[in-house]
């Protein structure tokens, strides 16, 4: 086969793959107390922006999802939370269940690398926090 | 069909046989060397391309950079539009007394917070 013909052939065939990829969505559950400092791995990314505007001294990782995007009601449980999400990243309905409660539902339009973040969800210690963030696959 | 014996088939291919003379060995062989070097074996010729071969690279080129162009692109893109993430609608369900949207503008971020969310029981 010719040389020509056989790299062109490569390209377009990794260029169409690349059209079809859908992406991940992570979801991740947060604990924020007002205990002394604790351990942020796993959340370094959203630490920051929770710690400038939420009056919580400490945000640790609980519980971590993924699932891939578009997403058709896919259900992951996190820390006794159901979350069922609907839909592609710039329209992704979100469902927080928890026990046979539904707590809240929202649309999002998640950017990539940009977290949405659902908090205020009742803790023991404090206040949950879910975090998600759209990220290529 | 009568059957013939065997006697009567060797004498009917004896007469049908014609004698062919032996030749001798240095005589076959001139006589091959001869014909064999009047008949070339030519392979049959692939037609050549339309497009002559300067032409053909420079289509690949021109593949490879629009491929490389393309990804370099889609590699260096921080996201969709770079538009910020947003929260377009939202139902609360749970007993509460609030709900905040807070927008991060430095990393296009959105907080969605629900004020004393009501911890068993109650619903909205």
């Amino acid at each position: 086969m010719k040389a020509h013909l056989v790299l062109p052939a490569i390209l377009i065939c990794l260029a169409a793959s690349q059209c079809h990829a859908g992406s991940v969505l992570s979801i991740r559950l947060i604990e924020a107390t007002n205990e002394a400092r604790g351990n942020a791995k796993g959340i370094e990314d959203v630490v920051g922006i929770l710690g400038k505007s939420l009056a919580f001294r400490n945000y640790k990782l609980v519980a971590s999802s993924s699932l891939r995007l578009p997403a058709k009601n896919a259900t992951t449980v996190l820390g006794g939370y159901k979350v069922k999400c609907s839909g592609q990243a710039k329209g992704l309905a979100i469902t927080v269940v928890q026990g046979k409660r539904q707590l809240l539902k929202t649309k999002v339009v998640l950017r990539r690398k940009k977290p949405v973040m659902l908090g205020g969800l009742p803790s023991k210690k404090g206040k949950r926090i879910l975090v998600f963030m759209e990220s290529a696959k | 069909m009568k059957k013939r014996s065997d006697n009567e088939i060797d004498a009917a291919l004896k007469a049908q046989r014609t004698d062919t003379p032996i030749r001798e060995k240095e005589e076959f062989w001139s006589d091959f060397s001869a014909r064999a070097s009047l008949r070339t074996r030519e392979l049959p010729r692939t037609p050549p391309l339309p497009f002559p071969t300067i032409l053909r690279w420079a289509a690949t080129a021109a593949c490879v950079i629009i491929a490389i162009g393309w990804f370099g692109v889609r590699m260096i893109q921080p996201g969709a539009g770079g538009d910020p993430s947003r929260i377009e609608s939202v139902e609360v369900m749970a007993t509460h007394s609030a709900v905040m949207i807070i927008d991060d503008e430095p990393t296009e971020s959105v907080i969605l917070w629900v004020v004393d969310m009501e911890e068993n029981g109650g619903g909205a």
